[in-house]
């Protein structure tokens, strides 16, 4: 037995562009498939396009792999053959085990129904079987956390509710394949990230992932490797992070990125003891500020890579403008799932030549956990940085501090005082 | 780890032809995966089944009532008419109003079925497009309302013989039901035809309540036709003709002349069945990226 669960060679899918051929086309298609002619369907007929365009890639049994691109391309046209909803033009598609997807939760929801009507149906067109669903039925209003309106109409539903019943199914079917398309940017936070160690869960049992989603903190939080799509093509695949800045850089440029290589240096010019740069992007902004070490500090002024949460922490940050400027300091720190935990904006004024900037978090409030920081020095219209950067990583262990799993403590430090030297 | 069903060792294939098991092979491929997939649907059919038929009268006062209610007006018209000597046909042995309704009941199966089986793959348009599962349920359980409906209107009618003291030919009565089987089978394959049709093309739908009216123009379901009018020879190559007045003979006679017919268009009916199925099975995963 092979350690493949998915494997993608060549596969390209058209669509039309206006209805009238698709119903002509689609006409045409079926009449061919019935009669067993073989239609070549690898060519372009006049007013189609390739949604997807000649994606090859192999996922292995328990990877996580994300589908990261603009949109329209081609990343949720890939999901639905994948599911074999739509069925390749060219190429072919081997999935190995049990296929789970949650394309869109609650798809087959019936709105006239209750929502424990709703549950059979809808596990049933999942694949479950109605000895299964008996077994897990109270799992799932359990899990959905909307006990008190489960003999509801579902119409009657808030969107929210929606989804937590529609994800609480799809969750109990034990998939070895699960194909994940978007779904977890609905729902309020504690449902999200109760979903999101769901998955986690998952993936230590060994489920292997396809994700979907333009929440890169979720694709980098959950997948070890990527794809990054454009206009139908895979332009990158391989390590998350790579994938993510190819993302980034388009987003953020608003540039065609082609193959292009992206810094992503441990060793940078950074001076000894300072946090590793580990992850900037190069043609991203301007460049006229250096940074040259950056350093969080304890309280006797020594630079540390791990704290408590009641400490105080100085940021130290070593840089070298080429003029006077106003500029914007952007800061926050980013948890090992990428989430953004902490962060704030200080506006400053930066002189020719070299300086250091200190800011002081008192205490630095996160909690357990392995942090990335992220620093950037914008213009002060906040759009293009003279210079970013991911840098890390630390450690902060709650100590004395009570938290709850899951939770951003209500208290953020308000305006940290900022000195530059 | 956790626990694998059985079902997890199959591997699936995606190709521009279609899905295919990996590892299955040999002739009848098609006809195989389709058993198997009416099989594995089973549960998902009568899932479906019970969430139409108990939807459809979900917000109305009267709720499950109207699934009676609707064929007792139909019925009461009839008893209506019958009394008010509007209704003289010729030629019946038994009162008009029993076999105008066994008639009814038959063609209603028919015209009912494939409006049910055409809508039920459009109502599902979001599903088709978002889930992965057997697609031919959908139509399989749109044909079970249909059946239901059948039933709702054979226990009136029943009813009605009581009223009237007529009793049915014992032996032609269970023969009459089984008889109404390749009429639900031709049902069920065009149903399949227009369900797919009209997954790409909505024409369907508009033209289909013109064509109810048409068939039953057409077919001898009211008053039987006899002589040499152009209507009768349309009759006679009408398999519509066969397969609803072969049962109707049957329950009220026992016995029927139209034995021949009525074998051709059973014939008929489970081709058109076979094909209808084959071709939906087929085509099922086009109709996903085009409805």
């Amino acid at each position: 037995m092979s350690d493949i669960a998915i494997r993608v060679e060549n596969v390209s899918k058209k669509f039309a562009t206006r209805m009238r051929y698709v119903m002509m086309y689609g006409a045409l298609d079926i009449a061919a498939s019935f009669f067993g002619v073989n239609l070549k369907t690898d060519q372009l007929r006049k007013g189609e396009f390739f949604a997807v365009n000649d994606v090859s890639f192999e996922v292995k049994k328990g990877e996580a792999v994300g589908l990261i691109g603009a949109n329209g391309a081609g990343k949720s046209t890939m999901l639905k053959m994948l599911n074999g909803i739509y069925m390749p033009d060219k190429g072919h598609i081997e999935m190995h085990g049990r296929v789970g997807a949650l394309i869109e939760v609650g798809a087959g929801f019936h709105p006239m129904l209750t929502g424990r009507e709703n549950i059979y149906i809808n596990g049933s067109i999942l694949g479950l079987k109605k000895k299964e669903l008996d077994k897990k039925l109270d799992s799932i209003i359990d899990f959905s956390g909307i006990e008190e309106f489960i003999d509801m109409p579902v119409k009657n539903y808030s969107s929210g509710m929606y989804v937590r019943l529609g994800f609480a199914i799809a969750a109990h079917c034990n998939p070895d394949i699960l194909i994940v398309d978007e779904v977890l940017a609905v729902g309020d936070a504690k449902f999200r990230r109760k979903c999101l160690d769901h998955l986690l869960g998952l993936q230590k049992q060994g489920t292997t992932f396809i994700l979907v989603s333009h929440n890169m903190a979720t694709i980098e939080g959950i997948c070890t490797d990527a794809i990054f799509f454009n206009k139908g093509k895979n332009v990158y695949s391989g390590n998350s992070t790579v994938a993510i800045s190819y993302y980034e850089k388009q987003q953020l440029l608003g540039q065609d990125v082609e193959e292009q290589a992206y810094s992503l240096s441990s060793n940078s010019s950074l001076m000894k003891g300072s946090l590793k740069l580990i992850k900037h992007l190069p043609e991203y902004g301007t460049h006229d500020v250096d940074v040259q070490a950056i350093y969080l500090l304890d309280k006797d002024n020594t630079p540390q890579t791990s704290f408590f949460s009641n400490e105080k922490v100085f940021l130290k940050v070593e840089v070298k403008s080429n003029v006077d400027r106003q500029v914007i300091l952007r800061v926050y720190f980013r948890d090992d799932q990428g989430v953004t935990c902490l962060g704030t904006h200080k506006n400053a004024h930066l002189e020719k030549g070299e300086q250091e900037i200190y800011l002081t978090f008192d205490p630095v409030m996160l909690t357990t956990g392995r942090y990335l920081l992220v620093f950037h020095i914008y213009d002060e219209t906040f759009t293009l940085p003279y210079s970013n950067g991911h840098y890390g990583y630390f450690e902060v262990n709650s100590k004395t501090v009570i938290e709850s799993r899951g939770k951003i403590s209500p208290y953020c430090w308000i305006d940290p005082p900022l000195q530059i030297k | 780890m956790k626990p694998k069903s059985n079902e997890t060792s199959l591997s699936f294939s995606y190709t521009p032809l279609g899905p295919r098991v990996m590892g299955m092979s040999g002739p009848f491929m098609n006809i195989r995966l389709m058993f198997r997939e009416l099989f594995v649907g089973r549960e998902l059919i009568w899932r479906f089944f019970v969430r139409d038929f108990s939807s459809r009268y979900r917000q109305a006062a009267l709720g499950i009532l109207w699934a009676l209610l609707i064929p007792v007006i139909t019925v009461g018209i009839f008893v209506g008419m019958n009394s008010a000597g509007i209704l003289k046909v010729e030629g019946i042995d038994v009162p008009y109003i029993i076999y105008a309704l066994i008639g009814l009941t038959i063609f209603n199966l028919f015209n009912g079925g494939i409006l049910a089986c055409t809508q039920s793959v459009v109502t599902a348009a979001n599903m088709l497009k978002k889930i992965n599962f057997p697609r031919t349920s959908i139509v399989f359980a749109a044909s079970l309302s249909a059946i239901i409906d059948f039933i709702i209107r054979s226990i009136l009618v029943t009813i009605i013989f009581c009223i009237y003291r007529e009793t049915p030919h014992p032996t032609g009565l269970f023969f009459g039901l089984l008889a109404i089987i390749p009429l639900f089978l031709l049902t069920l394959g065009i149903g399949f035809f227009l369900g797919l049709i009209s997954g790409i093309m909505r024409d369907i739908s508009n033209l289909l309540s013109f064509a109810s009216m048409g068939f039953m123009l057409l077919t001898p379901v009211l008053y039987p036709i006899e002589g040499t009018s152009w209507l009768a020879k349309i009759s006679m190559i009408n398999p519509l003709n066969y397969l609803i007045n072969l049962p109707r003979d049957l329950i009220l006679k026992g016995t029927s002349d139209l034995t021949v017919g009525y074998l051709w268009s059973a014939g008929l009916g489970i081709v058109v069945f076979s094909l209808g199925w084959h071709l939906f099975f087929i085509a099922q995963t086009k109709i996903a990226e085009r409805i």
